[in-house]
């Protein structure tokens, strides 16, 4: 009985273990994905060297970049793409349409209210251009200011 | 040739003091294995805290209830970001903890337990 028993539990914990190491390598390899389209059209993005405005030369030998989403700063909105600095000190183009919400506490807000300097948490689906094309951007209110409107 | 009459009660007593000998070993074994990871515990868990926090999954993850109805809409993109922000390494090291944590409490309980009957008899 517990001879089965052992057996069973062995057989269920290579499986976790399968099922765990193939969606760390689908993960990893989203990123890593992402992270070479994301160089490879960095000039096009943001027209200039790798290791240029942001100092961030040595982002690419620490980790791949999240694909799916990032957190930080609003540097610049450019028609429909915003440029973000991410915490990791990684610029990222985000890419908005009319689909894509965006809200400050329980405001709805547009592209055109949002300014430089805005800490934002967003949402979205990398694209083949090294982008993020973002289904919800959540504005982080200043502490003592609030959500305040880009006039 | 008949054995000793006294030689049950010498093997007896031996097997005694060879169960005593091996209960103290196991005490001292995981009243070690328990102090390591009462001390390892904090570290572990600052740097949990420390990747949850510099990874942004407290931010992401934070969504769920600020903004429940965007994530149920968008929630492929969701899991991924959960799942690409998650400090997994961290994260095991920590459970990793908890768990040598919890086995060496309960093992030195019952070896403390097991001792004293040896010792006492009860």
């Amino acid at each position: 009985m517990d001879f089965n028993k052992t057996i069973i539990f062995s057989i269920a914990g290579v499986i976790v273990l399968c099922f765990v190491f193939g969606l760390g390598i689908f993960i990893g390899t989203r990123r890593a994905d992402f992270s070479f389209r994301w160089a490879e059209q960095y000039h096009q993005n943001f027209a200039g060297p790798r290791e240029g405005f942001l100092g961030m030369g040595n982002m690419m030998q620490n980790d791949f970049i999240d694909a799916n989403g990032v957190i930080g700063e609003v540097i610049s909105i450019n028609g429909s793409k915003i440029t973000i600095k991410g915490k990791d000190n990684v610029e990222k183009i985000v890419t908005t349409d009319e689909e894509t919400i965006i809200m400050c506490q329980r405001q709805n807000f547009k592209l055109s209210e949002l300014k430089s300097g805005d800490s934002v948490v967003i949402m979205g689906e990398p694209n083949n251009n090294g982008q993020i094309e973002a289904d919800f951007i959540r504005i982080m209110p200043a502490p003592t200011k609030g959500c305040l409107k880009n006039n | 040739m008949e054995p000793r009459s006294e030689l049950l009660s010498i093997i007896i007593k031996r097997l005694h003091k060879e169960e005593r000998i091996l209960a103290v070993r196991r005490v001292v074994l995981f009243a070690i294995m328990f102090a390591c990871s009462v001390i390892g515990l904090v570290p572990a868990f600052n740097m949990l805290m420390s990747d949850i926090s510099s990874s942004g999954f407290y931010n992401f993850f934070s969504l769920i209830f600020s903004d429940f109805s965007v994530v149920a809409t968008y929630w492929q993109n969701f899991t991924m970001i959960l799942l690409e922000t998650l400090p997994a390494l961290s994260l095991a090291l920590f459970l990793a903890v908890i768990l040598t944590f919890l086995q060496s409490t309960k093992l030195l309980l019952k070896d403390i337990k097991k001792l004293n009957i040896i010792r006492h008899g009860f």
